[in-house]
């Protein structure tokens, strides 16, 4: 029977998810919590996870560690490296490294969200350093106020030469900044009219960029009177961006989004269901921080309407695949795979972002998800926990071929994995030489359609 | 000729049973058979046991002392104290390997050098006959009874391997005029006196157990082919290996045509350039030897094969020049110079003559570059006009670039090179030339204009006669102090008149300085060479290490390792780049053509005084 979110109640989705018999916290629900809120985690840390409360997982996920300084300082150094190139298709290996390797998964996967909700791409903006600018923006808010995001993005030199909207004179506004930050950003259609895209360009007028940097030039603002969405005044760009946000449909738009992108992939989740969290988000002046552990806490977020219920993205299954097993990678290689899978990171194929969901499966896609599976293990910079997956397994005493298949199947799978699978993957994984065969069976495991599901 | 499987397997058989050997005869002394166990009248040699129809031949007539001089080598302490030597130390294959090795030295009976000076202290050699395809290692043991015991240890090893792993037995023994011979998959051995032969090809190692044991020489012995011989005459007695090529029957067997024919450069410009005139001479030329020499100061390997003037046609007269006359100008050095090339190479020549050299796809696309530069060069014939206009010698600088007085430094630093050339008519192609780069200047900053990237400044400089056009990247006007700049910072064109020489350089400084070694009298080239190339390992490391951040970066990304993981490969690198301080490379051309390639080593002495 199909799903349906009529059936679900919206008190008793949001409500706080607490351990019982019928839905105990164990290593499963952990690797799902790690998963969703994150790229997925390694044996150690799934199982320490699941030594800990729930809460104190989440609250994990959102603080900041104390131990990200030294991170972050190599990741400031690789990314001079590779903007020191010139050449904007270099970020993408540097953020595959950063999503592989950040102590806070979490914000790395809320930036990847609004990768794809400011959509923006380097191949128009042409500049590597503007979209690193970019990116820093969106993690830097990735978790925090979403106005400050709205009002930053505003401003960006990447987006506004990304929707050609450089220049923006009085005489002549430019209304594609206005349309998206509607549309696209922050309501969705329906919620405004054709008169309010063009008041709101004339908010934005005198908002340039020059030199690669935001300029405002005074000379073009068109300081008169506007009337946005039934208010009026002389309004600013800035007070375009508040007005914006104060509308209703704005928080519920983002409340679906982010259940789109952390719960269920489809169908769209109804207004009623999303009241909750997009009061929350009103009470919280937009600070997505609050939505976001109640997702993570909740009911619905533990339950099987959520459990596997999203198509893992290119970007989810390849660094997925390797966090789950400590695992490090030519990030060239993965960056060049999720490309090829349809997913290219600073390249989005539209202002729209990636569709996502049951978009990213195909017939041709499922071919190129285990070519590039194949392409990674075989790779000879391919490591976990720095050496050898047979080395891994021992680390965890899961070494004996049977245990090593249900151990990677709890690491790795948001199903069950089906006991005849079962049973020819412990076969495999005892042929011959254990290397080999512990990546081959990791291959097998990664190309099943169970693995296609978070 | 062989497959590529048997050849791959040919070769696994001669590593597992003959590299070992050469390897592991270090300390061993020189010891060279007396021949006293030869029958007949004659002492053999193991040319004298091949066949006429080899084709290819390498021998090292002193394993012992070669290996001896490697292992006491100056730079064996420095990758002995290398992380990465310790590393491979622990290995467990190497480990594994060692073990088997004392084993063996248990099974002979003492150390594995005195085993293995004994088994090959009378010299090995590798051949490839071209009759059988097969691939042999022949060699002479100082002591015959000793060669016995390995063989029977080797074989006694393998049967025990076998039966533990519940195979079957490896070896299949046959007797072949009283010489016990043994089969293991591809390979066959077999040991007669003082002589041992492994190879892939039963006949041929019968004919090899023939000479040894037949009492009068063979006249068709390898020893015997008159083009052998003056092989072995034009390499010369020194040396610690030498080789020999019967390029003549290579040519003549079907699939030595075709692969000399795929060495073709007829789809490849750049190819031509470089190896054109050599691949002509081995089109003809009948053989080609070789001699490696090792000391401590140097590596020095040297190929020869005869020449005639006569074989070069005139559409590869660009490469050696009339009567394979053309000599390459002296180098030219500045400081931090990291390589330098000179040659003999009428370009204009080449550029004329691309119907002759190369075929149609190539020459469509030569012929669409040529109408571009043609309005580049304002309707001048690039081939004939611009080119033309250049004496045909090349010189190439390559330097490393000094950023202290620069006010951008760029964050990945590259080197300055430039391209040197001597204009036949000064006079009236200076101020031609010096238009053209302030045009192409011109229409590169449309471009960048166009693609909002930053431009350059036009300017000039004269210095008596020197006169030096410039074109430089403007800083950023809101670029913030110390801040490193991006990669074109690494560029500023420029074009320099010296005398009658012309200096196409990427940095102003390289530029004068370049202007202002020539503008003084070189000193004459040492012997007349066709090409001359000079490295500076230590300028090369010098400019890798002012990179080390980003190659770490790189090696982060692209090996996913972590930065403790990255640092330590870099130190491995740099340790081994310390070990050299430069390759000499150098084509001459007279009755013979004779390539020589020297790599000298770091010597403590010769150690930059910062380091």
């Amino acid at each position: 029977m199909a799903f349906d979110w009529q059936t679900i109640d919206p008190e008793w989705s949001w409500s706080e998810y607490a351990p019982r018999g019928e839905a105990p916290w164990n290593a499963e629900r952990a690797s799902h919590l790690l998963r969703r809120a994150g790229f997925a985690a390694g044996p150690d840390t799934v199982r320490r996870a699941a030594e800990l409360s729930p809460k104190e997982v989440i609250d994990g996920l959102f603080a900041d560690p104390p131990d990200d300084e030294p991170f972050e300082r190599e990741s400031r150094d690789l990314s001079g490296a590779v903007l020191a190139t010139g050449d904007a298709k270099n970020l993408a290996p540097w953020w595959f490294h950063r999503m592989l390797h950040s102590p806070q998964p979490l914000r790395e996967k809320a930036t990847l969200f609004w990768h794809g909700h400011f959509a923006t791409s380097a191949d128009k903006v042409n500049d590597g350093q503007l979209m690193f600018e970019q990116n820093a923006l969106l993690r830097e808010h990735a978790l925090g106020d979403f106005t400050a995001m709205v009002q930053g993005i505003s401003r960006d030199p990447a987006m506004l030469i990304y929707l050609d909207s450089a220049t923006n004179r009085k005489s002549h506004p430019n209304e594609n900044y206005a349309r998206e930050v509607m549309e696209l950003f922050c309501l969705g259609e329906g919620n405004y009219t054709e008169q309010d895209v063009r008041q709101v360009a004339r908010c934005f007028t005198g908002w340039e960029v020059r030199r690669k940097k935001f300029r405002f030039n005074a000379y073009q603002f068109d300081s008169g009177e506007k009337t946005i969405l039934g208010e009026t005044a002389a309004f600013t760009g800035e007070d375009a961006v508040r007005r914006i946000l104060e509308e209703p449909a704005s928080p519920r738009f983002i409340a679906r989004k982010l259940v789109r992108f952390f719960v269920r992939d489809e169908p769209d989740a109804p207004d009623t269901l999303l009241e909750p969290l997009a009061e929350q988000l009103r009470n919280d002046n937009m600070r997505v921080g609050g939505a976001l552990r109640r997702i993570f806490a909740s009911r619905l977020f533990f339950s099987a309407h959520a459990a596997a219920q999203k198509v893992r993205s290119p970007v989810e299954l390849l660094v997925g695949l390797l966090r789950a097993l400590d695992g490090s990678a030519n990030v060239r290689v993965l960056a060049d795979a999720s490309d090829q899978l349809g997913q290219a990171v600073f390249r989005p194929p539209s202002v729209k972002g990636w569709d996502g969901g049951r978009a990213w499966i195909n017939s041709a896609t499922l071919l190129g998800r285990a070519n590039s599976v194949r392409r990674l293990l075989n790779d000879e910079n391919t490591r976990f926990g720095r050496g050898g997956l047979v080395e891994l397994a021992r680390r965890f005493d899961q070494s004996e071929p049977s245990r090593f298949v249900r151990w990677l199947a709890t690491l790795l799978l948001a199903v069950p994995l089906p006991s005849d699978v079962e049973r020819q993957l412990v076969r495999l994984a005892e042929r011959g030489e254990q290397e080999t065969n512990f990546r081959e069976v990791l291959y097998s495991m990664a190309t099943l359609p169970e693995f296609q599901l978070a | 000729m062989m497959t590529r499987h048997e050849r791959r397997a040919a070769i696994r058989t001669l590593f597992v049973m003959g590299i070992g050997a050469i390897v592991a005869a270090a300390h061993a002394d020189r010891c060279r058979a007396s021949g006293a166990d030869d029958p007949g009248s004659f002492a053999r040699s193991a040319p004298d046991l091949l066949p006429d129809t080899v084709v290819l031949y390498a021998e090292i007539p002193s394993p012992a002392a070669l290996v001896a001089r490697a292992l006491n080598h100056p730079l064996r302490a420095r990758l002995e104290a290398s992380p990465d030597y310790q590393t491979a130390l622990a290995n467990p294959r190497l480990t594994a390997a060692r073990a088997a090795l004392t084993l063996f030295e248990i099974q002979v009976g003492g150390d594995w050098r005195e085993i293995l000076n004994a088994a090959v202290g009378g010299g090995i050699a590798v051949a490839v006959d071209g009759k059988t395809r097969g691939v042999v290692l022949v060699g002479r043991a100082s002591d015959p009874a000793v060669l016995k015991k390995v063989r029977n240890a080797v074989i006694r090893m393998a049967r025990q391997d076998a039966k533990q792993k519940g195979r079957p037995d490896p070896f299949q023994s046959t007797d072949y005029r009283g010489i016990e011979a043994h089969q293991a998959g591809n390979a066959r051995f077999a040991v007669a006196g003082s002589w041992f032969a492994v190879t892939n090809q039963s006949e041929l190692g019968k004919e090899i157990i023939d000479r040894v044991l037949d009492e009068e020489r063979h006249s068709s012995s390898l020893a015997m082919s008159t083009r052998f011989q003056e092989g072995r005459a034009l390499a010369g007695a020194e040396g610690d290996a030498w080789a020999f090529a019967d390029i003549e029957a290579i040519r003549s067997a079907g699939e030595g045509t075709k692969r000399l024919e795929a060495l073709n450069t007829q789809a490849n410009p750049a190819a031509e350039l470089i190896l054109g005139g050599v691949l002509a001479t081995l089109r003809k030329t009948p053989f080609a030897s070789g001699s490696f020499a090792l000391t401590d100061e140097r590596a020095q390997l040297r190929l020869l094969a005869p020449h005639d003037a006569s074989w070069i046609g005139e559409d590869r007269e660009f490469f050696f020049g009339p009567g394979s006359g053309g000599a390459a100008p002296a180098l030219i050095a500045v400081p931090n110079t990291i390589a330098s090339l000179s040659a003999y190479r009428d370009i204009s020549g080449m550029w004329l003559r691309a119907g002759d050299l190369f075929d149609q796809r190539t020459n469509d696309k030569l012929a669409e570059a040529d109408s571009n530069l043609a309005t580049l060069f304002s309707g001048r014939d690039f081939g004939e006009d611009i080119l033309g206009a250049l004496r045909p010698e090349l010189q190439i600088v390559v330097a490393r670039q000094d950023f202290t007085d620069r006010e951008v430094t760029p964050a990945i630093r590259l080197p300055a090179f430039a391209l040197v050339g001597e204009l036949k008519e000064p006079e009236t192609m200076q101020r031609e030339l010096r238009r053209i780069f302030q045009s192409l200047i011109g229409f590169l900053n449309v471009l960048s204009a166009m693609n909002g990237q930053p431009q350059m400044d036009l300017g000039e400089e004269t210095d008596g006669d020197r006169r030096i056009v410039t074109a430089s990247f403007l800083p950023e006007v809101d670029r913030k102090k110390g801040e490193e700049g991006k990669i074109q910072f690494n560029f500023a064109p420029s074009l320099a008149f010296s005398g009658n020489r012309v200096i196409l350089a990427s940095t102003t400084p390289l530029a004068k300085q370049l202007a202002e070694t020539l503008s003084r009298p070189l000193p004459p080239a040492s012997d007349p060479s066709n090409t001359v190339i000079r490295a500076d390992l230590r300028e090369l490391r010098a400019i890798l290490d002012e990179n080390r951040r980003q190659l770490i970066a790189q090696n982060m990304l692209e090996k996913g390792q972590t930065r403790e993981e990255a640092e330590k490969e870099m130190a491995g690198l740099f340790a081994l780049l310390d070990a050299f301080q430069s390759v000499d490379v150098r084509l001459a051309v007279g009755p013979q053509l004779t390539l020589d390639m020297n790599v000298t080593y770091q010597t403590d002495a010769a150690k930059p005084s910062n380091e």
